[in-house]
């Protein structure tokens, strides 16, 4: 339903574009350390393509893919997004607008399910299109068939995934970012803690979303899901080795 | 959250390398305020209160205001209601019909009438926000009819309707509320303020009283309460996972002053200020 949405984009073909993008951390706490996570960074991601970022642990492509979503604060730079007709810069827009940009065009699926305790998986996965006006009935319905693609047997749908092994609670993180179709995917590991079966699933959904003109970020430390998916890594290095 | 349709195109100021044609979209004029706030300061004798503070509050969005205790953020909820007048700056609310009232000017008649039909407040203590010697159902209707509804059968259908809606058992509508739980008196206190649909509800860490395991069952409803019904909600939380969990923006204040302002999850995952650092270092990891 939201194929429109990448049609009516701008001429660009580029749907995210960053340039000069900065970020360190200063910790204040522990005596105004800083820490350099990436200078200068300079990347653009067209609709259907799947970037991925391939480097070291610790060199920085979390950090890089949270800035896009606006969830770290770079400190230089700009990351424009194509947003329902308009070009949005994550880095400066004030938080109404990411939030719009969240809602509508930029979905991401992080390392770790984050939800109200107590609140079912299948609430979970059905608040992404019920908060869209999707009627209830609907809704469930679609979660459900997401649910039971990414083997979630039926008898847990009305769990809350507190208590759910590693692998379950990806799923579900999984369910509740691919259940729209957003025209920017943000995937944070989206494979690490999955079996041969559910991560074939992953790989599906993903091509899935660049049939209809997805771009897609991601992090896959899984070399055949990266080969699968991926048509362009973008490298990684620590700072201080050369970038 | 339309605000992306009618939003105003500025020109990019940016130093970046990016083309200068670029128009970048952003929401700052799309809509009116709902509350806007400037240079609200409140002192108690020659002992500040709260300092300086600016904030706007857009319909639809819940705005968290963290802080330790006696950072000033229970003085800043209480002047944004009325409930006493600040001793610089001004409030200004838009009702219902578009008219934007300067809140410490207000006549009584219509200081009244935004108290009862477009503002809420939801205590710490369900005992300051309900009659507790007046049944489940009297509490809930007595709001109704303090807007003017008098048919006893509507309001004991929506009293009803209201129990259902915060999962407080039909049966128990006779009851006072002093024979329930705190976590049930919590609930009757929302629906007795969210029956007769408040566009701006104040809440003082509503979930503060309650054990863990109703703690997280309420903040569920208020969430889905918050967004069936388009509240904009002031929320006054010392506990940074509710306001992560609830809030869109979160104000920190430090002795009386505004540090950090900006998206919830931005402000706990890459905080920038001294004062917000220590405190989300200090969050406990379940």
């Amino acid at each position: 339903m939201n194929i429109a949405h990448i049609s009516s984009a701008t001429p660009d073909k580029h749907v995210l574009s960053v340039r000069g993008l900065s970020k360190s951390f200063t910790l204040h706490t522990q005596g105004g350390t800083t820490i350099e996570a990436f200078s200068g960074l300079n990347v653009d991601v067209q609709k259907g393509e799947c970037l991925a970022l391939h480097g070291p642990s610790g060199s920085g492509k979390s950090t890089f893919l949270r800035s896009l979503y606006a969830n770290y604060k770079p400190c230089a730079g700009s990351i424009v997004v194509s947003h329902e007709g308009l070009q949005v810069d994550m880095a400066t827009a004030c938080p109404r607008t990411v939030l719009a940009v969240r809602q509508y065009t930029m979905g991401y699926v992080s390392q770790f399910l984050r939800v109200i305790p107590r609140v079912s998986c299948l609430d979970i996965v059905a608040e992404r299109l019920t908060a869209h006006g999707e009627n209830e009935q609907s809704a469930f319905e679609a979660a459900g068939e997401m649910l039971a693609r990414l083997h979630i047997p039926e008898r847990l749908w009305k769990l809350a995934p507190a208590t759910f092994s590693g692998g379950e609670q990806q799923r579900i993180n999984i369910a509740r970012g691919f259940i729209r179709r957003y025209p920017i995917m943000l995937l944070d590991e989206p494979t690490a803690s999955l079996d041969a079966v559910n991560r074939k699933t992953v790989v599906a959904l993903i091509e899935e979303a660049k049939a209809v003109g997805a771009a897609i970020v991601g992090i896959f430390h899984d070399e055949a899901v990266r080969d699968a998916v991926a048509d362009r890594v973008f490298e990684f290095r620590p700072l201080g080795q050369g970038a | 959250m339309m605000v992306a349709q009618a939003a105003k195109l500025i020109s990019s100021a940016t130093s970046t390398p990016i083309s200068m044609e670029i128009m970048l979209a952003d929401a700052l004029d799309a809509e009116p305020a709902l509350m806007s706030v400037r240079g609200v300061t409140h002192y108690y004798g020659d002992r500040c209160g709260c300092r300086s503070i600016d904030l706007d509050l857009w319909p639809g969005e819940v705005l968290a205001i963290v802080g330790e205790s006696g950072s000033g953020k229970s003085t800043l909820l209480n002047l944004l209601a009325g409930r006493f007048p600040p001793s610089a700056g001004t409030i200004h609310y838009r009702d219902a019909e578009g008219v934007r009232h300067n809140i410490n000017c207000l006549s009584e008649a219509v200081r009244r009438r935004l108290l009862r039909t477009e503002w809420g407040f939801v205590h710490q203590n369900p005992r300051d926000g309900l009659r507790m010697r007046v049944s489940a159902g009297g509490n809930i209707g007595e709001r109704l009819m303090a807007c003017g509804n008098r048919h006893y059968g509507k309001l004991r259908g929506s009293a009803l309707d209201w129990l259902s809606r915060v999962e407080i058992a039909a049966d128990r509508i006779d009851d006072r509320p002093s024979a329930y739980s705190g976590g049930m008196q919590q609930r009757l206190q929302i629906a007795r303020n969210l029956v007769s649909s408040p566009r701006l509800v104040f809440m003082d860490e509503p979930t503060g009283g309650l054990d863990v395991s109703v703690q997280a069952k309420l903040l569920d409803l208020l969430r889905q309460l918050v967004r069936q019904l388009n509240l904009s909600v002031l929320l006054v939380t010392h506990d940074l996972v509710v306001a992560r969990l609830l809030a869109h923006r979160m104000i920190v204040m430090r002795r009386g002053e505004i540090v950090e302002t900006g998206l919830s999850d931005q402000v706990l995952d890459d905080p920038q200020h001294a004062y917000t650092q220590l405190l989300v270092s200090s969050i406990l990891q379940g």
